[in-house]
């Protein structure tokens, strides 16, 4: 019997749960990337908004909550396991998936830091290249 | 198969035309240029290390024994060489991009420092230069600096996308319609270096090229002068019809020559053309008859550039043109 096909446990459920970290690091990318644009955008047009405020708490508040979810993904794995496969790790297929979604938890949560560290050290909205 | 051989033979002239050096980022002769080298190498040494191991890590683990594979598939070996060392190098080089970053390619321009206006325009450079006493002249082509003082580049273009690239001085940095990027260049050795467009601009991006020269404090001043004055008076009989014809013939409506009454905004300003290092965006040698060959056949030299081909002079005075251009020194 695979990893994924379980008669017991959904599908999809156990990809989201593999790739728990690999979401999170997409959705920080997409609410980075596009928040600075859409900011930097708002800015351009208005000399009043400070962009730079606007962007650096966007980016902290995103990067804080989905390093924080990917670390704790990586740390403790039975809580989103039971919540998207819906019951508990038993066998060593499940030991395995664990494994898995924890190194990619742990790469992804890199991923974030990364991204957020840059936005905190470079200048917002600097010019294009 | 006669025709694969030939191409393989090219093969390597391409190469070796690679090491010219007055256009290598491997040559650097700015403070920009100085720092990507430095992370060129760092980047190249340590991923050559990096890939070097990997090899010799595969070669053990098909060739070498049991014990050798057990290490190699170990839990730990797994771990710490295949995500905490990948993991630590790659913070390690963040950081030092990002340093490398905040010091050249976002360093904020100083105020007070001498401003040179590059605009781009298919396909060549237009250059304007704005000194400490707000003194401003227009010139093409090339961009002289003065070594050991940050210079402003303020990068604009007239129609398309372009990139102002001068390898051995900085980074290069696009020129978008719409939007004036600043970039902040500090020349540290004197010499004469070549620039290119690093954007794909159209037929002839590939011949929009231009000189940098980094002059030493005192000659940069000088040159400014020089550059600022008026142009040089026709000296012989043949530059007098020469500046007849051109100014009799419409050139005066395209091109600017500071001191006449040729004063065209469209193509590059002609007040000094004589002693520029080069000719059509360093496509031609600057001679009398690079400049004929320009008058006659700038379609063939550079395609669809905005100079209509004139073949209405004599043989005699096309020479005189020539002389009266290649005079404006």
């Amino acid at each position: 019997m695979s990893l994924f096909a379980r008669h017991d446990s959904p599908v999809i459920g156990a990809l989201f749960f593999l790739l728990w970290g690999p979401i999170l690091w997409a959705g920080h990318l997409t609410i980075a990337y596009g928040g600075q644009a859409l900011l930097c955008t708002l800015a351009a047009s208005s000399a009043d908004f400070d962009a730079a405020t606007a962007i650096r708490l966007l980016i902290g508040v995103t990067t804080l909550a989905s390093g924080l979810a990917s670390v704790f993904g990586a740390v403790v794995p039975r809580l989103p396991f039971r919540l998207l496969l819906r019951r508990r790790p038993v066998d060593a297929d499940d030991g395995t998936l664990i494994g898995i979604m924890r190194l990619l938890s742990a790469l992804a949560s890199l991923g974030i830091l990364f991204a957020g560290v840059t936005t905190a050290v470079l200048p917002v909205c600097a010019q294009g290249r | 198969m006669r025709t694969t051989a030939r191409r393989s033979a090219a093969l390597p002239l391409l190469v070796i035309g690679g090491c010219s050096v007055e256009q290598s980022a491997l040559h650097p002769t700015g403070a920009g240029a100085e720092q990507i080298y430095s992370l060129f190498w760092v980047m190249t040494i340590g991923g050559g290390l990096i890939f070097a191991a990997v090899l010799l890590c595969t070669l053990w683990a098909i060739y070498g024994g049991s014990g050798i594979r057990r290490t190699l598939s170990a839990e730990g070996m797994i771990y710490g060489a295949g995500v905490f060392f990948p993991a630590a190098v790659l913070s390690a080089l963040l950081g030092y991009g990002l340093y490398l970053m905040q010091e050249s390619a976002f360093a904020s321009s100083p105020t007070g420092a001498p401003q040179i206006a590059v605009s781009g325009e298919m396909w060549w450079w237009r250059v304007q230069y704005r000194d400490a006493q707000g003194r401003s002249l227009e010139s093409a082509n090339e961009v002289h600096v003065p070594v050991g003082e940050t210079v402003n580049l303020a990068l604009t273009t007239k129609d398309v996308i372009h990139s102002f690239w001068a390898p051995q001085l900085a980074g290069k940095l696009d020129m978008i319609p719409g939007r004036t990027n600043m970039l902040s260049v500090t020349a540290t050795k004197p010499g004469i270096s070549r620039g290119q467009c690093a954007e794909y601009c159209g037929g002839a991006h590939a011949l929009m090229s231009f000189v940098v020269v980094a002059h030493p404090a005192d000659e940069y001043a000088q040159w400014l002068d020089g550059e600022a004055a008026p142009a040089k008076a026709p000296d012989t009989e043949r530059e007098k019809l020469g500046q007849d014809l051109f100014l009799r013939s419409g050139c005066g409506a395209c091109h600017a020559v500071r001191g006449t009454a040729a004063a065209g905004t469209i193509g590059p300003d002609l007040t000094h053309v004589g002693s520029r290092k080069s000719l059509g965006a360093a496509t031609l040698n600057n001679d009398e008859a690079s400049f004929k060959r320009w008058i006659v056949d700038n379609q063939h030299i550079k395609p669809e550039n905005g100079m209509p081909p004139y073949r209405i002079f004599t043989e005699a005075e096309l020479d005189a043109l020539a002389a009266y251009l290649d005079g404006l020194a």
